[in-house]
């Protein structure tokens, strides 16, 4: 299963991916919006996994063209972004889970089980 | 047999330079990379009790890329199997002070089998909790040996005493941080009650609105003059500090002088002159309740002494004046006459330059004299 994961913080990107990679999935990582469309594209990932705070464009901006692209692909935020507002714009996009750091590993483990993984 | 000698003496080494290390991140650094090195680990991370969650957030980590937990990331709540484990093996007085995944992994237990996912989760081979009393300050995971092979248990012991070590240190860093946050929020409310007292003789007399903060402004200006001329026999930061609360309330003791007086158009009589000449007395002993503000005090008692002993209250003389209330003199001066005044006009800033310039060693000191015409050439005023 392909996974990309976008996070400017570099430190962050390379521990999801990596963590990701634990479990079995064929994740891979980019620090900026632009570098996201661009594996995109390339590489068609089943999965996105989104910081809502990057530089270059808002995480949830990004989904919404990622969507244009392909509108079947599946998505997680994972931000430190809190607000209510921002996690009613997330499910109208039609997130599958909304993980607010500090993020517990068990938890986000649950999640990755049951959406991506497939077992409860 | 001497390698472990080896690490262990460098972990002792690193163990006594933290509890010297005040801020808890260089600590956590300190102690990971040199657990890192030694062991040769992929990777060691510190989880830390957060007061403001109360929960534990990865704080420190340090290894390979990839593998290193970034600060602030990831969050274990209390309840987590992990911190269970600790807690009730210490209620228990079993002395089991670390997990070792080899160890429980043959275990049948249903909380191995939630550690074992743990570890798994966290990539960690082996778990070592900080205890301070009986409570978890922090759990420190530590990835696999790069070599492959297993923690033995006198590493593991060994990191069990390093870790009662480290939660030393890290209980006297966070001390030594909640004093300097006391310290900070008691320096910002004396500031804070000074601007407070300061605008309540400002409601009294309009006309002296924005005065303080001019003369404030004014005399900090001329000290730092007088820190480029060398003439600061204090202590720097504290003379700037007292300077700033001082000029704040140089003229508080105007509370207790009639209203009618303070916005007399006219010239004042000598029965009205004497009364306001009790203002720097009246505004110092208001203050004198409050310990802080000894060196302010001075400012606000002796802002009316002249350098030729011909002012008021003391008819101090020269140096006899303390430093702080020279400077706020030449300011207050320089502020009353470049404004409006119920019984006069204002005067340009270049006039009352000169006028001022003309009153040294008269009514001022000439070394601050000099610094006010350096600060004011400047265009700092």
């Amino acid at each position: 299963m392909k996974v990309l994961v976008v996070d400017d913080e570099v430190v962050v990107a390379n521990f999801l991916c990596e963590f990701l990679r634990r479990l079995g999935l064929d994740a891979e990582k980019v620090h900026s919006a632009k570098e996201a469309l661009v594996i995109f594209k390339q590489h068609q990932p089943e999965w996105v996994f989104l910081d809502i705070k990057i530089p270059d464009m808002d995480g949830l901006e990004l989904l919404k063209k990622m969507k244009e692209i392909n509108h079947q692909v599946k998505s997680i935020m994972v931000t430190g972004k809190d607000d209510e507002t921002s996690q009613t714009q997330a499910h109208a996009l039609g997130v599958y889970d909304y993980i607010i750091k500090p993020l517990d590993l068990e938890e986000l483990y649950k999640i990755v089980n049951k959406h991506i993984l497939n077992n409860e | 047999m001497e390698v472990i000698a080896d690490y262990k003496k460098e972990l002792a080494k690193a163990a006594k330079q933290m509890i010297l290390i005040h801020r808890i991140d260089t600590l956590a650094k300190l102690i990971l990379r040199t657990i890192v090195k030694i062991l040769k680990i992929e990777h060691a991370s510190l989880i830390l009790y957060d007061r403001n969650r109360d929960a534990y957030v990865a704080y420190s980590s340090s290894g390979k890329i990839g593998l290193k937990i970034p600060k602030g990331l990831i969050r274990i709540s209390k309840d987590n199997p992990i911190i269970r484990y600790f807690i009730e093996n210490r209620m228990k007085n079993l002395n089991y002070d670390y997990i070792l995944s080899r160890q429980i992994s043959s275990l049948s237990d249903p909380l191995y089998k939630e550690i074992k996912e743990q570890l798994f989760l966290y990539n960690a081979q082996a778990c070592i909790p900080g205890f301070f009393r009986d409570k978890i300050i922090f759990t420190l995971f530590l990835g696999k040996k790069e070599n492959g092979t297993d923690f033995t248990p006198d590493e593991l012991e060994f990191m069990s005493a390093l870790s009662s070590d480290v939660v030393m240190a890290i209980q006297n860093a966070w001390l030594f941080q909640d004093l300097n946050d006391q310290l900070y929020k008691n320096n910002r409310l004396f500031l804070q009650t000074a601007l407070a007292l300061s605008s309540a003789i400002e409601a009294k007399d309009p006309y002296t609105r924005g005065h303080a903060e001019r003369v404030t402004y004014y005399s900090l200006a001329i000290a730092e003059e007088l820190k480029s001329s060398k003439y600061t026999p204090h202590e720097e930061k504290k003379l700037l500090e007292s300077l700033r609360i001082s000029s704040l309330l140089h003229d508080i003791g105007k509370i207790g002088i009639p209203e009618y007086i303070l916005n007399k158009n006219d010239f004042l009589n000598e029965e009205e002159l004497k009364q306001i000449h009790r203002h720097p007395l009246i505004g110092a002993n208001i203050l004198s309740k409050i310990d802080e503000f000894q060196e302010p005090i001075l400012g606000v008692k002796y802002h009316h002494e002249r350098h030729d002993g011909l002012g008021y209250p003391e008819g101090l003389k020269g140096e006899e004046i303390p430093l702080i209330a020279r400077v706020i003199a030449v300011a207050d001066t320089f502020d009353a006459i470049t404004t409006n005044r119920p019984y006069r006009q204002a005067t340009t800033k270049d006039k009352a330059a000169i006028l001022i310039e003309k009153e040294k060693n008269k009514q001022f000191h000439p070394i601050i004299v000099d610094a006010f015409l350096s600060a004011y050439k400047k265009n700092k005023l």
